[in-house]
């Protein structure tokens, strides 16, 4: 009556193929890395400089985050903010901060923020990763990890303060503003 | 085979002489139907079916008669058709040996009913495997639609065959064959995810304690989770979109945990859990839980080297 064939057997075959693997923390670390720069380009459209700084090259500058300009140098490369077109600047140390519209300081970088402020000048947004800015002064925009999500603070008054005009986008999708 | 088919003429035979002199309404199209099968000319013989049911209509409820028939389909089958596969003379058998058995009040066929649908199950039941042994990734759905024939007609001849050690071991194994058929082509084929993923967890609803199907389900919802962000989130899309794809990616990287915390259980040595867990833990950017995970990976790296490269 024909012989039944042994599906265990069968399964142990399967259980021998080659699985997928399993994405390592580099792919979490990439996929950081594309949220942040995503974020950091939407900054980039999405923030109003004062008019005298909507001329020449639109420069994002990282500080601290090789990953992360990596990234952006790949993957968002010639693109372009209303007339501008964006590049990216890596920066090793405070020192070699320059002139940039939009400056990047990691976290790992955090405790050099007082240091950062002190060579920055009036057209750079100055975007931080520290755990909380509620009670920080100068910082303009914060990336901070809620649930496992990654979301964004907004420091209305220091913008303000610095001539930077917030779309109502931003305003709306801020997980806070101060 | 032999013996049986000598068996099965006798039987025949005594059954000709039986019912000639034995049956109410004498039905001499079903006498020919007989002498068809007998000769071996089974396709005249199935021709007979109906015109048997449409001269004799008493034979309908004869359970002699739709016996005959099913040996008639099932003889198509294994002599005429070779016994291929997704064969619908086979499934035509089976459905008269089941009215042959519901008509059999005195169980005159039944040992014979039941050894027919158990040779039809196992076949069944082969086909479906010998799909997964071939990793016939286009062949899912068949290798399904035969496991669940075999598991039907398996239950009419053995209304208490217990199915628990089976299911576990088709599902799982189905369940591989549609991730290797996403795999292929994640792409195209991302409508088979939801198929794999319903797969492992109905074998884990038998066996919880499954290890491939719960380590295959804690890899590849990590997995989908970096993928939304990395092969599905556009750089130029709005942040509305962003937030929602990130919401998604956190769903499964969450999903993903509890799978692999069962399996580190059962092998907490096993260097590709650690390094999962961990890089699960770095996904939802839990730090504290991922530097604790690393380290347990260095005390296992440094305490057997070999598997630093599993």
């Amino acid at each position: 009556m024909g012989n039944k064939k042994h599906i265990s057997f069968i399964v142990s075959i399967l259980m021998l193929v080659p699985s997928i693997m399993f994405y390592s923390q580099d792919a979490g670390k990439a996929a950081r890395m594309k949220l942040q720069g995503i974020y950091l380009y939407s900054f980039a459209k999405k923030v109003y400089w004062p008019t005298a700084h909507t001329t020449g090259d639109f420069t994002i500058g990282i500080y601290g985050s090789k990953d992360l300009y990596n990234q952006l140098n790949t993957n968002f490369k010639g693109k372009m903010t209303g007339s501008q077109n964006i590049v990216f600047d890596f920066y090793e140390s405070t020192s070699d901060i320059t002139d940039c519209h939009l400056l990047f300081v990691s976290e790992e970088k955090s405790n050099a923020i007082s240091n950062v402020k002190k060579v920055l000048n009036e057209k750079t947004l100055l975007v931080t990763e520290l755990k909380d800015i509620s009670n920080s002064s100068g910082n303009m925009i914060n990336f901070v990890y809620v649930q496992s999500r990654l979301k964004f603070q907004l420091n209305k008054s220091v913008l303000e303060k610095n001539d930077f005009k917030i779309g109502q986008t931003l305003t709306k999708l801020a997980y806070s503003i101060i | 085979m032999n013996g049986l088919n000598k068996i099965l003429s006798l039987f025949l035979m005594l059954s000709i002489f039986l019912t000639s002199f034995s049956q109410a309404k004498y039905c001499p199209e079903k006498m020919l139907l007989l002498q068809k099968y007998q000769s071996k000319n089974y396709t005249n013989a199935i021709g007979y079916i109906d015109t048997v049911l449409s001269q004799c209509p008493d034979q309908n409820d004869d359970s002699y008669f739709w016996h005959v028939c099913g040996f008639i389909n099932l003889d198509i089958f294994k002599y005429l058709e070779n016994k291929s596969y997704g064969s619908k003379t086979k499934l035509k058998a089976a459905d008269c040996f089941i009215k042959s058995m519901n008509l059999d009040v005195e169980g005159k066929y039944s040992e014979r009913n039941i050894k027919a649908l158990d040779y039809i199950s196992t076949n069944y039941y082969n086909d479906a495997v010998t799909i997964l042994q071939k990793f016939a990734v286009n062949n899912q759905e068949d290798a399904v639609s035969y496991y669940n024939n075999y598991k039907r007609l398996k239950r009419i001849a053995h209304p208490d065959y217990d199915f628990a050690e089976k299911d576990v071991d088709f599902y799982y194994g189905i369940g591989m064959l549609f991730k290797m058929s996403y795999e292929k082509d994640k792409h195209t084929n991302k409508d088979l995810l939801d198929s794999c993923i319903s797969y492992f967890n109905k074998s884990l609803v038998i066996e919880p304690n499954q290890y491939s199907a719960n380590y295959n389900l804690g890899i590849m919802f990590h997995n989908l989770g970096v993928d939304i962000i990395m092969e599905e989130l556009d750089i130029d899309a709005d942040l509305e979109m962003v937030i929602l794809m990130q919401e998604q990616a956190v769903n499964y990287f969450s999903k993903s945990l509890p799978y692999l915390k069962k399996v580190y259980e059962m092998k907490p040595k096993e260097v590709s859990i650690v390094q999962g867990i961990a890089a699960v833990y770095y996904s939802l950017n839990d730090m504290e839980k991922h530097v604790e995970y690393m380290n347990i990976l260095k005390d296992l790296e440094s305490a057997n080297p070999v598997n630093e490269n599993n």
